[in-house]
């Protein structure tokens, strides 16, 4: 724990997440407008104090929208990898356990999906499921599936030779639990740290599907479509756009920083040496 | 072997390191010589300082190390007062060292032949007066270091040979600069028995062949007393001990340097139970005013706690630093 | 570096296994994407001849586009097309034309992008790279990492309105939309493709930077750089051939892995930029439903992507000594 606050990236960086969750979960609670409240008065407003993100075409207030919005994009992009992680880590642990034919054929296949632009991938999902939420979720799944299985698989495979496992392998102890109690626990860490990293690409992602009109749909809320909104009038009001840009930057800069910080702190190498 | 003047006089060198405001005093204002052609050897256990003595030597401690000294004499120069940019012409030139780790001395991406033409290169800009410079053939030169195939060994990468192989070329390496001194740091350590005798014999034939003097860095006191002429013996950033290497190891003056010997010699006799001094260097042994060995001395007597002793003579050119020795 | 006639035929087999292993993967690839298009919803013949089309006309077409047959069938039909260049016809986007005449069009602008991108990513993070790794902790390097760590945070359609409201709205540099094609004009290109290659460039010359800023603080400390500096080698030569040369290989293979992102990225700038390339082909056939330009953009990136890697690979094995002859 010292360490991690010793760390000046961990803290900063989880400062700003923590900083950042709050105020998605809070925020739409506590903001006294509605994503949809028109108000006419005030078309377009550059940021002041009533509307610290200024108002869109319809007047409605851009931080409160940012923040729905934000909670769509993290829900969707959040339950995509997860998805992602189970059946990834899943696959990774039995290729790594049986080895042989099982392995080439899980990271053949992982190969392949990596072998499309992750974009490009779900875009075509996209296209081919149809442009709703429920779809982006299984397009970022399935992007992020295969790294979570090759990067299981790694450390499974480094970690399946030790001393420990072999005993438990001994004992007769029956396979499943093996990987999910003998391997699985020692391999959590790169693989939360990830998984980090995947939500806030999945984030990303997600904004660039709804701002081409290919994922969430108006009027609902999304950081993507909120942005393509902007995008409009961009050379008249560059706040909406900025505004939605520039906060989905910080969010991504702490959860950044802060997996940089939690990979720093797991690597041995990094004490100082004479 | 003829022993003649010093070709490198040091006085009061000392080396500190710095992490993050915390200051470690490495070495403690050392002072030793080594004479032309002759093998100095520097004994001590890991961390007494030995390597770090080395490394000061040839200016390749990290930036946060602080390197002082009264004077580095070497030859007619005196190295202390040197700016870095002077200092750079001497390695590789009259100053050279041969490292631990052959495996690690090599650069990975190219082959053994590069590493070879760019060392004899170097020789051959930095000519000077030297007369006898060696051959210009790369091959004749691994041939010279008892590698049979060097045609082959040429073409390899580092990561194709073994840690012998490797140390052979990286002696003829060195060699190939023609420096007055090098310092050698556990060249042998890494090898096996057998490769690490072929090595020792090697370095010493050269050594005596072309008159290069060495500062040899060893733990081992074994090797020491059959390749070097003169022994120093460090503890905690100090030398303790210094003369020939018959005098130094068959009759030690100075409590340590009697612990290594009794231990060595419990080794060679195969006691079941070894004899062993109690006790590790610890940090604190920098930190005291007195003797750094108090702690660990059988032979301590109360004035050890607070003065500190100076290097003592016991017989012309055999000093000591012990208290019990002072008269 | 001198190679034996066994050494050159032991790499050309490794190529072929790597190109041979690239096509295999083309092929289930190509596989994928049409078993999957399969699976949407929707009657491409009824999509290309329009809602007001007689069932008869409809019927005719789908026998002609063999629609009824086994989806394997249909598959080989489709592949033994592929093989000869046909990809079929747009549907919708742009009816009756051949896709691939299509794709040929737009190919050319996707990947000048995508080169020019690449270029600007390798120059920036290498003078980034070097200039943090070698003033290490501080200022420089605190700027240039907090830069890096930025860069990819930002979503980078955000930043090619930043770039367009800064640089072409604010300063007039450059045109905020439109774009040279460079059979036109290659002065043209490069200076309509600036802002987008930029925005395409930075989160990737921000990774770059990141890994080859490690890499170079990892080989400084390197045994064998101190080898090297002990034999007097000028500064420069050895960070050339003992440090960077060494970080090159991290460095190159995370290049390949980016290529991926790289791709994707510039779908979305053709669309923000107004660039005639694949990407914004393949986002107006997505809602317009256009199968067969669908099916054959997504298969082009997949090719590149993997000509790319192949690419990659081949120059990290001649780097690497170590998986030249293994692998």
């Amino acid at each position: 724990m010292r360490g991690f606050l010793a760390n000046r990236s961990a803290c900063v960086g989880g400062a700003i997440t923590l900083i950042v969750m709050i105020a998605i979960a809070a925020g739409p609670w506590l903001s006294i407008y509605s994503p949809t409240d028109m108000d006419f008065v005030a078309l377009l407003s550059p940021p002041n104090w009533q509307h610290p993100f200024g108002t869109d075409s319809f007047g409605r207030d851009v931080l409160t929208r940012v923040l729905h919005g934000a909670r769509v994009s993290i829900l969707v992009s959040g339950a995509g990898v997860l998805l992602a992680v189970v059946v990834g880590t899943a696959a990774g642990l039995l290729a790594a356990h049986y080895g042989k034919w099982v392995e080439a054929v899980l990271m053949r296949a992982a190969d392949l999906l990596l072998s499309f632009p992750s974009f490009v991938l779900a875009l075509f999902l996209m296209v081919v499921l149809g442009f709703t939420i429920a779809n982006v979720t299984v397009a970022i799944m399935l992007v992020y599936l295969p790294i979570f299985a090759r990067l299981t698989r790694n450390m499974a495979t480094l970690v399946k030779d030790e001393p420990w496992v072999q005993a438990a392998r001994l004992f007769g102890q029956p396979v499943y639990s093996i990987l999910g109690r003998e391997i699985l626990p020692n391999i959590a860490t790169p693989i939360l740290v990830q998984a980090a990293t995947g939500v806030a690409f999945g984030i990303v992602i997600e904004a660039g599907l709804s701002f081409l009109g290919l994922g969430v749909q108006p009027p609902n809320p999304s950081l993507g479509n909120i942005m393509a909104d902007g995008r409009e009038y961009f050379s008249r009001a560059p706040w909406v756009l900025t505004m939605t840009g520039l906060a989905i930057s910080v969010a991504l800069l702490g959860l950044n920083l802060l997996s940089d910080g939690m990979r720093d702190l797991m690597d041995p190498k990094l004490r100082s040496r004479i | 072997m003829i022993a003649g003047n010093a070709i490198l006089e040091v006085a009061e060198l000392s080396a500190t390191f710095s992490d993050r405001g915390r200051r470690r005093e490495a070495v403690h204002g050392i002072s030793f010589s080594v004479k032309q052609g002759e093998i100095l050897g520097l004994i001590g256990e890991s961390g007494s300082g030995k390597t770090v003595t080395g490394l000061s030597i040839l200016r390749l401690l990290p930036e946060h190390a602080e390197v002082k000294a009264k004077s580095i004499r070497f030859g007619h120069r005196d190295l202390a007062g040197m700016s870095d940019s002077e200092f750079a012409v001497l390695r590789g030139t009259e100053l050279a060292m041969i490292f631990q780790d052959p495996v690690g001395s090599f650069n990975p991406a190219k082959t053994v032949g590069w590493h070879l033409r760019h060392a004899m290169a170097r020789r051959e800009a930095h000519r000077g007066t030297a007369a006898d410079i060696g051959s210009a053939d790369p091959i004749a030169v691994l041939q010279e270091m008892g590698i049979r195939t060097p045609e082959r060994i040429l073409d390899t990468y580092p990561h194709q040979l073994s840690g012998g192989m490797l140390q052979r070329v990286l002696i003829a390496m060195v060699l190939a600069l023609r420096p007055q001194l090098i310092v050698a740091d556990e060249p042998t350590t890494n090898l096996d028995n057998l490769v690490e005798r072929q090595i020792l014999d090697l370095i010493r034939y050269h050594q005596r062949r072309l008159g290069v003097s060495v500062l040899f860095i060893t733990h081992d006191l074994t090797i020491a007393r059959e390749f070097c002429d003169r022994i120093a013996v460090m503890y905690a950033g100090e030398i303790v001990e210094i003369g020939p290497a018959s005098a130094v190891l068959d009759d030690p003056q100075h409590p340590y340097a009697v612990s290594l010997l009794r231990t060595a010699q419990s080794l060679e006799r195969h006691d079941a139970t070894l004899f062993e001094l109690p006790g590790e260097p610890g940090e604190d042994a920098r930190q005291r005013s007195g003797c750094r060995f108090v702690g660990r001395c059988p032979s301590a007597i109360p004035p050890c706690q607070t003065e500190h002793p100076a290097l003592v003579r016991v017989s012309p050119q055999h000093h000591t630093r012990c208290l019990l020795h002072a008269q | 570096m001198k190679r034996k006639l066994s050494d050159v035929t032991k790499s050309s087999i490794i190529y072929l296994q790597r190109f041979a292993g690239a096509a295999l993967l083309a092929l289930l690839g190509a596989a994928l994407i049409f078993f999957t298009m399969h699976a949407a919803p929707g009657d491409p013949a009824l999509a290309a001849l329009g809602e007001n089309a007689t069932p008869q006309s409809i019927a005719a077409l789908r026998s002609r586009w063999h629609l009824d047959d086994p989806v394997v069938v249909q598959f080989i039909w489709w592949l033994s097309a592929a093989l000869r260049g046909q990809f079929g016809e747009s549907l919708t986007v742009a009816s009756g034309t051949p896709v691939a005449a299509l794709i040929a069009q737009r190919l050319p602008n996707t990947i000048f992008i995508g080169l020019y991108a690449l270029l600007l990513a390798v120059l920036v993070s290498m003078a980034a790279g070097t200039v943090a790794a070698l003033r290490r902790g501080r200022t420089t390097d605190v700027i240039a990492t907090s830069a890096a760590i930025f860069g990819i945070s930002m979503p980078d359609f955000w930043l090619s309105y930043m770039l367009i409201y800064a640089l072409a709205l604010g300063l007039g540099w450059f045109p905020s939309y439109g774009f040279v094609q460079p059979q036109v004009s290659i002065v043209g290109a490069i200076y309509s493709g600036t802002l987008p290659a930029l925005a395409v460039a930075a989160p990737m010359a921000a990774s770059f930077t990141r890994i080859l800023r490690t890499g170079l603080i990892e080989e400084l400390h390197k045994d064998h750089v101190r080898v090297a500096r002990s034999f007097g080698y000028g500064q420069v030569f050895v960070f050339v051939h003992f440090v960077f040369r060494n970080a090159l290989i991290p460095y190159i293979t995370v290049i390949g892995l980016q290529v991926r992102y790289l791709f994707g990225g510039t779908v979305i700038i053709e669309r923000v930029f107004g660039i005639p390339g694949v990407g914004s082909l393949m986002v107006d056939a997505g809602f317009a439903r256009d199968f067969p330009v669908i099916q054959a953009c997504a298969l082009a990136f997949l090719v590149c992507v993997l000509l790319v890697n192949l690419s990659v690979d081949a120059v990290c094995t001649a780097l690497n000594p170590r998986r030249a002859v293994t692998s």
